[in-house]
């Protein structure tokens, strides 16, 4: 641990002096360890590539795509008390009643979960998770942060993943009755499901991106501004002309705070 | 004479007020339909003219540059991706950045639209930001899950024009920027290793 801090904190970026507009950008970014975070999303890309694709690369070969978004379902369906558990500390009452008609549904019409038939009735899935609601309850993002394995997060998300671990009852119930073995089936699964739902985006980054890591920050980092707005549009869009010629560059588009719609 | 000056004025402020929503709700609807059926026809265009197998890669390419011209303000997008180092960079730059742009874009999508076949778009609605409309769909995919997409329209020059196009919230803009300015900080911060980049990647782009 001592090992892993002294590291973090020797591979800082050192904010740049002088130059008010690099200073901008480098605050925008919101990564300051980036030389460490680079350091992992290396060491992310050589375990996906020896373990995580391939397994996943089997997964896609002997299953056929309508299997695979039944087991997407069914994963989804048993996050459910998640979900909820988050609508409700979020204040947002008609999306918990979404969530639970759905899990009434697809739990006996949509046997078991495996098939989503709710969003067929109009009951349209939605994601919630603690990450979002420290979001809504005004607490910032931190430092980009490129976890191992896990990929890409920050401190707020990062918390609001172990709570949602905690408030989990199937968890609660894989520990009482000391069935270990079923949670981490249900990890292993949903690892290799997470892996396929993020397949061809993966592909394209590996195939195009100029420069994989930033594009994955930026894609993550809209991502989840675009959970927490719960899909509606940013305020002020990128336009041709704004603010006349150029202004410092925003790229990840922080300066949007979350507008809850 | 003071009295007859501030009724007037107040009837102006007063007509003002009274009317400009009307008026303002009404060419923002304008708008957003022209907006809408720009991009149905941008739709109908990219689905008659670049998918399915009976093109070359070429042949998919050069077309796709030509919706590329017609539909999209590219040099717009173009020195908004570049953001602040546009200022910096000097005209020789600029115009072989720009180029470089058009032939990552053409690069980089072209070969996507071969395995389009069963994609629908359906219109779920419209919106305004600014001088931007903003055209809500969804692509319907068969039994996979449908994709979100909003497309950012402008009105420069008085034509029609997408300037970026979101997918499931994420800004093709915005992703594209921080790309560049990551690789622009990686190189010192200078353009020219952004144009060294691209030359490279558009040189094995033509190889494959």
């Amino acid at each position: 641990m001592v090992v892993i801090s002294v590291f973090v904190l020797s591979n800082c970026a050192s904010a740049p002096k002088g130059d008010p507009e690099t200073l901008a950008e480098f605050q925008k970014l919101n990564d300051p360890i980036e030389p460490t975070n680079r350091a992992i999303f290396s060491l992310n890309q050589g375990i996906d590539k020896a373990i995580i694709k391939p397994i996943t690369g089997f997964y896609r070969t002997i299953t056929p795509a309508p299997a695979r978004e039944a087991v997407h379902s069914f994963l989804e369906n048993l996050r459910t008390p998640v979900i909820l558990a988050n609508d409700v500390l979020q204040g947002e009452i008609g999306r918990a009643g979404n969530t639970v008609i759905r899990f009434g549904v697809n739990s006996t019409w949509g046997i078991l979960g495996f098939r989503d038939a709710a969003s067929d009735l109009g009951f349209e899935h939605h994601t919630e998770d603690f990450g979002q609601t420290l979001a809504m309850w005004g607490i910032g993002e931190g430092p980009f942060l490129m976890l191992p394995v896990l990929g890409p997060s920050n401190p707020r998300d990062a918390v609001g993943k172990v709570v949602d671990y905690l408030i989990d009852p199937i968890n609660w119930w894989a520990t009482n009755t000391d069935s270990g073995v079923v949670s981490m089936t249900r990890t292993g699964i949903t690892g290799i499901d997470t892996r396929d739902q993020l397949w061809d985006v993966l592909e394209d980054i590996d195939k195009n991106s100029l420069d994989p890591y930033a594009s994955i920050r930026s894609l993550y980092r809209q991502r989840r501004m675009d959970d927490i707005r719960n899909g509606a549009e940013v305020d002020d869009p990128p336009a041709p002309t704004l603010g006349g010629d150029f202004e410092l560059a925003d790229p990840e588009g922080m300066d949007r705070a979350p507008t809850n719609k | 004479m003071k009295f007859a000056f501030r009724t007037t004025y107040l009837a102006i402020i007063g007509t003002i007020v009274l009317f400009s929503p009307i008026t303002a709700k009404a060419e923002a609807n304008g708008f957003h339909k022209g907006a809408s059926t720009f991009v149905m026809a941008l739709a109908n265009d990219v689905i008659t003219n670049l998918t399915g197998n009976a093109l070359t890669d070429l042949q998919r390419q050069e077309k796709l540059r030509g919706i590329l011209k017609s539909y999209f303000d590219v040099n717009s997008i173009g020195k908004w991706v570049l953001g602040r180092h546009w200022r910096k960079a000097s005209a020789a730059e600029r115009s072989e950045y720009l180029g470089l742009f058009e032939d990552l874009i053409v690069n980089t999508y072209a070969i996507r639209f071969k395995s389009y076949a069963n994609e629908k778009i359906k219109l779920t609605g419209t919106a305004s930001r600014g001088q931007t409309a903003i055209v809500k769909s969804v692509i319907e995919r068969g039994s996979q899950q449908p994709v979100r997409v909003d497309w950012r329209v402008t009105y420069p020059d008085g034509q029609y024009k997408i300037f970026d196009i979101v997918i499931e919230g994420v800004s093709m803009i915005q992703t594209q920027r921080s790309e560049f300015s990551s690789v622009i900080r990686r190189n010192g911060g200078r353009v020219s290793g952004l144009i060294a980049t691209l030359k490279n990647r558009s040189r094995s782009g033509a190889r494959n």
